[in-house]
């Protein structure tokens, strides 16, 4: 959970980047990079206190110190010193801290010296432990420092009025964990890369002369505005025309459409097949139950077998035999023939005994003597 | 007769029962949901017959078949549920399994590898060497009706999204006896005749 929320302020800081972009002059590029930065160090300096406040929240502190029995002393002189020195009278109203006490990480997304930390800005986001976390914010928010500084000195140097292409350009150079459409395919930038010393932005990066254009900028005027509605679409939730708008964006700019997808190392939904087709043909296919006509004799038969209780067939059959000879002389109606099934059957003779004649008058206290075989001992008489 | 009268009763109460059989749903472009906007492909310059042998093909079910086949299902449940007589077997004989499964089996007999896939971008891919789009009708009886109908529409597509050649199959005939057997044997004939039409057509234009 934790990695996605990372995943998506990584996302929320590339998007904010290419935001600067709007139609100005190199100045208002500028500016806005300037702001970026700012804001970017600010986190940074956020994400650093609260991974300190982790190794010495003075109410931890405290609990241990009760729970163990020591007097405050012995905690000034071992719990801290254990801690790396840490300070308890550091809370989370002391003022951001720009070093980070931590022990160099084994898979190189940052190590320290006296001085400074240095963040891998290529290797991809991921907190293996808990005491992770708030270094893996202060990475990110690291790089994407390093990224607007880029940005600056770039819209400097070229006086361009388009923001977008400067910061898709520092975003190509500087990698922001998390940032999928920059983690795949750029090689991986060495170690160091940036660091967390100072407050001021670190020293330029070369600047880029080769980047690609963005696809987005090379989307017609009408695939712009079809995409801006899909945007928008989504944006408001709205999923019944969103899906318009992008089936709308597939048939008239699906080139484009598969270059963005590219760019942002996502894949465009796709038609799926339906459930009975895939079902039907993914059978046959696989030689289940599909070779011969359903209609033969034999299938038919072994098919109502298997449908059915047998039993309960023929009893229901027996059941309307009886109905059929009770109403006959109705056109049509089936009469059992002798020593058959139904005529052997108990239900069929039940309901006939009604018909046999009474000895005598009034009700049946006497049944006439059988005139149809028993089926109860087999024995038929 | 007292008992007799309410049971003769019921029974034709339940004769009038019958939940209406739904209508078949009219098919629609095949390539829709496939090609942006469901844009046919342009016709290729490869001309059939094509060869078969050896070759690989990834076969597309288009979403027009597969409301054809939700209809078909419908049909069943109405037959089951909605107070009709019916054979034990309707679920296997009334579905298009049978039917499915002949059209599979004739690509099988004509390319070393066939396969099923989702869409295009799937057969597209390199993995294959032609894409069959498999665009299916099938129309069963109304409650009061007797025809029964087979469509079989197949383009044969090159990798690269190109029309080598439509194959064509259709079967359509009529009840002409009371029962479900009668029924059956109506359906398998108006099949076997769509069935040989496609045969036919795929013989011609696949070696």
């Amino acid at each position: 959970m934790l990695g996605r929320v990372r995943a998506l302020a990584a996302g929320a800081l590339a998007a904010s980047l290419l935001a600067g972009g709007m139609p100005a002059r190199a100045q208002q590029c500028v500016a806005q990079f300037q702001e970026n930065a700012q804001q970017y160090h600010k986190n940074l300096g956020i994400c650093g206190q609260r991974h300190r406040l982790m190794d010495g929240v003075p109410e931890l502190v405290k609990l241990y110190q009760e729970m163990e029995r020591k007097s405050p002393y012995e905690w000034q002189t071992t719990y801290y010193k254990q801690r790396g020195n840490a300070d308890p009278s550091y809370t989370a109203k002391s003022t951001p801290d720009y070093k980070v006490r931590v022990a160099d990480d084994p898979a190189g997304r940052w190590k320290s010296d006296a001085t400074t930390t240095y963040f891998n800005c290529s290797a991809p986001l991921g907190v293996q432990a808990q005491d992770e976390s708030f270094m893996e914010c202060a990475r990110v928010y690291s790089c994407a420092l390093q990224a607007s500084t880029c940005a600056i000195v770039e819209a400097h140097r070229t006086n361009t009025s388009d923001c977008n292409m400067v910061a898709n350009q520092c975003l190509q150079k500087h990698r922001i964990p998390g940032m999928a459409s920059l983690d795949s395919g750029a090689p991986p930038a060495p170690v160091p890369q940036g660091t967390t010393k100072g407050s001021a932005p670190r020293t330029p990066p070369p600047a880029v002369t080769s980047a690609p254009p963005s696809p987005v900028e090379s989307l017609s005027a009408s695939c712009k505005a079809q995409l801006n509605q899909f945007l928008q679409a989504a944006d408001r939730g709205d999923g019944a025309k969103a899906t318009a708008a992008y089936e709308a964006l597939r048939a008239n700019c699906d080139g484009a459409m598969r270059q963005l997808a590219q760019a942002a190392d996502v894949s465009l939904p796709e038609r799926q097949m339906g459930r009975l087709s895939r079902g039907s043909f993914q059978r046959c296919l696989s030689g289940v139950d599909c070779g011969t006509a359903p209609s033969s004799p034999d299938q038919m038969a072994a098919a109502a077998a298997n449908a059915f209780n047998v039993d309960e067939v023929m009893a229901a059959a027996f059941s309307f035999a009886g109905l059929a000879v009770g109403i006959a002389g109705v056109a049509g109606m089936y009469t059992p023939m002798a020593g058959g099934q139904i005529m052997q059957s108990n239900r069929f003779s039940t309901i006939n005994q009604r018909a046999r004649s009474t000895y005598g008058q009034g009700g049946p206290t006497y049944v006439a003597p059988r005139t149809v075989p028993s089926d109860i001992t087999g024995i038929k008489k | 007769m007292k008992y007799l009268i309410p049971a003769v009763l019921s029974v034709l109460a339940l004769m009038t029962a019958c939940t209406p059989l739904p209508p078949q749903p009219a098919r629609f472009n095949a390539y829709q949901g496939l090609t942006p906007g469901g844009a046919p492909p342009p016709q290729s310059s490869i001309r059939p017959p094509i060869q078969g042998s050896g070759k690989s093909i990834a076969l597309v079910i288009s979403d027009s078949s597969e409301k054809q086949y939700e209809y078909v299902e419908a049909v069943i449940a109405a037959m089951k549920g909605g107070g009709y007589m019916y054979s034990g077997d309707i679920d296997r004989r009334g579905r298009a399994d049978y039917f499915n499964g002949q059209i599979v089996k004739k690509f099988q007999s004509k390319f070393a590898r066939v396969e099923l896939v989702d869409d295009f971008r799937n057969a597209t891919a390199g993995k294959f060497d032609y894409i069959g789009l498999v665009d299916i009708a099938i129309q069963k009886p109304l409650t009061t009706g007797t025809t029964f109908g087979y469509d079989i529409d197949v383009d044969i597509l090159t990798p690269s999204l190109q029309r080598i050649v439509s194959l064509r199959g259709k079967g359509l005939d009529n009840n002409r006896c009371p029962g479900s057997e009668c029924s059956y044997a109506t359906d398998m004939r108006a099949l076997n005749q769509a069935m040989d039409q496609f045969y036919a057509a795929l013989d011609a234009n696949v070696r």
